[in-house]
């Protein structure tokens, strides 16, 4: 009777263990489960992180494609004209290639000052270098003038305008305007506060995220007007989606100023002055002025 | 008045023919299943379109095919009895019961009559099964029927539960003037509910008339030779005591006496009718009985019936499927005995009074 | 104050475009996810598909080909402002139908699914019953699916509170009218110190947070 008793009594034990603890089957299950989650994240960080692999160093990223990438950051009002300038450069100069990303100038201050690896920063106004070299992001000799233009109101190439800018202003229903910060906005608010407009047009004015975006929101009817500049307006197709109907007078607002900067944590310096001097002199100048971008006569 | 002409024909070769006229209170469709008694309750109530033909209820066309009528299922007033119920969970028993109905005025006696008031304020599914089936037939009636179509409501209800809920159906159809169409493939309910039987077999009418001759006439009925009020019992031959003039059979735990059958074999399976004015009861066994057969049963139920007490007992000893009994009782034997529900009692009859019940062969 | 003047604007006007295309949603998707759930028709897959494709189009996408069909150019437009008597575009009207479109699906899924998971043998037995094709679906279907409601709609709400893409391009991000807090958001990190945005994204993220373990507890309690 006693052998029988205790052995049930130790299957009774071993089942009530059983219930609380997990099998050695289920062990193995879940070991398997977490080794497989970390081979699928390890796999996944060698995919994102380059600088994980084995046999990488930085020398091997850079050269990668051959010739050192100069990355530019540019105001977006730029970008027609600088595709341009950048395919002729290339022609010209094959010691390094040129990376291209338009924004706003205040989009892009901030995205330097986050820690974008830009080595050439072009903005529409020079508060934004200004800032950058107050900070100690750009020395000032790489801070350097570079074009101006006009601040001009835009609508659709079939509008028949024959009033004055004040009162093709009043008559509009809505005015594509650029955002605050956004440097065409900022040049526009001065304007519009100097001719005292501000308070009669502010619930007219539909912020937009940059210079062409003004352009665009009239080009496709969203806006009856818009306040752009004239440089772009010119080097965007001759003007064929937009018109040109009034220029703001240059004493309502401040000077529209392009600025460049030559950040201090450039990997590639060289290239950047560059190119900065291929949009000064020679082939490049010619594509800026073409366009409508005066270069301006000082460089600093 | 339910007159029914429907033609239908199904894909796989099913075809459903059926003629039908009667005055009955309480029409059953019998037959096994696949017959076609379940597609009759869809014609009815407009789940489902004959080919041609007519539903007329008291002179009213539900559908006619040779007039162009087809009345939407909503607008027939055929309310449904199913077997699984389908009480609407999220209502309380008090809100299932008035849903098809316009006034509250039959609810009160509805409730009543099923006994319904303790479980108003319930949900469906506090409710037990045989509670449940006593709501959805609660609900039919309220909804202005011109017909209660029933479809196996007690099928899924156990034995002991389908006998506690026909009186409820009894009451409720003399009650209310309304036909009932009521389908089962149970022989029971069959004889204790229907005025009229109509025997459907392979979608067709085989045969219709009163309850108790459909069901023995017919060479197609499984069990015939039975009366209204019979019990059943399905026993298996032990052996032969042919010199008493006798044959012993067992029913579960129980030997029984009854009838010599020389030509069945020890191991069949024979089947049984008892008529319930053969039983007599007793509070304790007899000493010296003269009849063979005296058992202990419980009584499950007890009740009046057309001045006559019939009681239905358990035996016990014997299978579920053959444990029931009805017993024809006076009012004054009742009262004598001081018989009650629960009440434990011995069944006693004779050998003789047994009869077997000899399916005949199918035609 | 928690917040200032111009993201306590920018908190209302979510909430109105929000609240707004919540009604929307759900005024045209309950009809559909009834008629898609119990209704056979011809045409019902590109039904299903096109109430569908917001779900997977980039909002941007969505976004745009609003603009384009209500922009005062278009044939559409200009009907629109004949009939409004205005433009649609750059108006919280245009916001509220940019986060409506982006979020219908997701009210339609779950209001769906929960009309689907209704038997339908009790909506036959209520038919039997006597009870109208409205009826049964006010009386025993809706009731029944009401967790899948409740679910939806509070998917639906959060996902137009969080908006972007859409409402960037058809409504602008124009403070006072259109500038919802994700839009704001977006604009204070053009203008400003990243941590400026602090306020406005602890205050949508703790309230999707809510919102989304409301819906979860809505879903659990409909099982």
């Amino acid at each position: 009777m006693t052998p029988k008793h205790s052995s049930k009594h130790k299957d009774s034990r071993a089942s009530h263990r059983d219930g609380r603890h997990a099998s050695s089957d289920e062990i193995r299950q879940f070991i398997g489960i977490v080794a497989l989650v970390v081979i699928a994240l390890g796999v996944g960080a060698l995919i994102l992180f380059p600088s994980l692999r084995p046999g990488y160093t930085k020398k091997s990223e850079a050269n990668s494609g051959g010739r050192p990438k100069v990355f530019v950051l540019a105001a977006a009002s730029l970008n027609g004209v600088l595709s341009e300038a950048v395919a002729s450069y290339a022609s010209v100069d094959s010691t390094s290639s040129i990376q291209l990303s338009c924004a706003s100038s205040n989009l892009l201050r901030h995205q330097i000052e986050r820690g974008a690896p830009v080595d050439l920063y072009l903005s529409a106004a020079p508060e934004h270098v200004d800032a950058l070299v107050d900070r100690g992001w750009v020395k000032p000799e790489n801070r350097f003038n570079l074009w101006t233009t006009e601040l001009v109101l835009v609508a659709q190439p079939q509008l028949q305008a024959h009033e004055s800018l004040k009162d093709l202003l009043l008559d509009a229903t809505r005015i594509a305007i650029g955002d605050v910060g956004v440097p065409v906005g900022e040049y526009a608010r001065q304007s519009l506060a100097n001719m005292g407009l501000q308070k009669e047009l502010k619930d007219r004015l539909i912020p937009m995220a940059d210079e062409p975006a003004v352009r665009a929101a009239v080009a496709s009817g969203a806006c009856d007007l818009g306040i752009a500049y004239a440089a772009a307006v010119h080097a965007a197709d001759a003007g064929k989606k937009v018109k040109v109907v009034g220029t703001f007078s240059q004493q309502t607002h401040a000077r529209i100023l392009y600025v460049g900067a030559i950040l201090n944590d450039a990997q590639h310096p060289a290239g950047a002055r560059q190119f900065l001097r291929f949009l000064r002199s020679g082939k490049g100048r010619e594509i800026m002025e073409d366009a409508g971008f005066e270069a301006t006569v000082e460089m600093h | 008045m339910l007159e029914l002409d429907l033609d239908l024909a199904r894909d796989a070769g099913f075809q459903l023919q059926l003629k039908l006229k009667t005055e009955a209170e309480v029409t059953v469709l019998y037959g096994a299943s696949g017959a076609g008694k379940t597609t009759v309750l869809d014609l009815i109530s407009g789940a489902c379109t004959p080919d041609r033909g007519h539903v007329r209820i008291d002179g009213v066309s539900l559908f006619d095919s040779e007039r162009g009528i087809d009345l939407p299922a909503r607008e027939r007033r055929t309310p449904r009895v199913y077997q699984e119920g389908r009480l609407f969970p999220h209502m309380s028993v008090r809100a299932n019961l008035v849903y098809g109905a316009l006034d509250h005025q039959s609810l009160h006696e509805v409730v009543e009559m099923l006994e319904l008031e303790p479980y108003l304020n319930r949900r469906p599914n506090e409710l037990s099964g045989g509670q449940r089936q006593r709501v959805a037939v609660g609900r039919a009636i309220l909804a202005r029927p011109r017909a209660l179509l029933l479809d196996e409501p007690l099928a899924s209800l156990d034995l002991p539960l389908r006998y506690r809920i026909l009186p409820y159906l009894r009451a409720l159809r003399t009650r209310f003037a309304v036909p009932f169409v009521y389908v089962t493939h149970s022989a029971e309910e069959a004889l204790l509910l229907g005025d009229e039987v109509a025997l459907m077999e392979q979608g067709k009418l085989i045969a219709h008339g009163e309850a108790a001759r459909v069901l023995s006439n017919s060479p197609h009925a499984p069990k015939p030779e039975l009366q209204a009020g019979d019990s059943l019992l399905r026993a298996t031959l032990r052996a032969h005591l042919l010199e008493d003039g006798m044959s012993e059979f067992t029913l579960g735990a129980l030997k029984l006496h009854g009838p010599p059958l020389p030509q069945e074999e020890p191991g069949e399976s024979v089947y049984l009718a008892l008529a319930a004015r053969d039983v007599i009861l007793a509070r304790e066994l007899p000493q010296g009985l003269s009849a063979r057969n005296a058992f202990a049963a419980r009584i499950v139920r007890l009740e009046t019936l057309r001045n006559r007490s019939f009681a239905t007992l358990r035996l016990e000893g014997a299978p579920e499927e053959s444990a029931t009994l009805t017993v024809a009782l006076t009012q004054q034997a009742v009262q004598e005995m001081e018989l009650e529900e629960n009440a434990r009692v011995i069944a006693i009859f004779k050998a003789s009074a047994l009869r077997p019940i000899t399916p005949r062969e199918r035609g | 104050m928690i917040l200032s003047p111009v993201e306590w604007t920018a908190l209302g006007i979510s909430l109105k475009v929000a609240s707004t295309a919540l009604v929307l949603m759900v005024i045209l998707g309950v009809p559909l996810a009834w008629l898609l759930a119990r209704r056979n028709f011809p045409g019902r897959t590109l039904l299903e598909a096109a109430a569908s494709l917001p779900l997977v189009l980039p909002p941007v996408v969505t976004g745009y080909l609003l603009l384009w069909l209500l922009s005062p150019t278009s044939s559409l437009g200009k009907g629109l402002h004949r009939l409004l008597g205005f433009d649609l575009v750059f108006t919280w009207q245009a916001a509220t139908l940019a986060a409506a479109v982006v979020s219908f699906p997701l009210f339609l899924r779950a209001m769906r699914s929960a009309i689907e998971a209704v038997d339908t043998e009790l909506e036959e037995a209520a038919a039997n019953l006597g009870a109208s094709s409205l009826r049964v679906f006010t009386s025993v279907t809706f009731p029944l699916a009401r967790h899948g409601f409740v679910a939806g709609a509070i998917l639906g709400f959060s996902r137009a509170l969080g908006e972007f893409g859409a409402t960037i391009l058809v409504a602008g991000n124009i403070p006072g009218r259109t500038q919802t807090i994700p839009l704001a958001i977006f604009s204070l990190t053009n203008t400003s110190e990243l941590s400026a945005a602090w306020p406005l994204v602890l205050t949508v993220s703790i309230l999707s947070f809510v919102l989304v373990a409301l819906a979860d507890h809505a879903v659990r309690r409909g099982r």
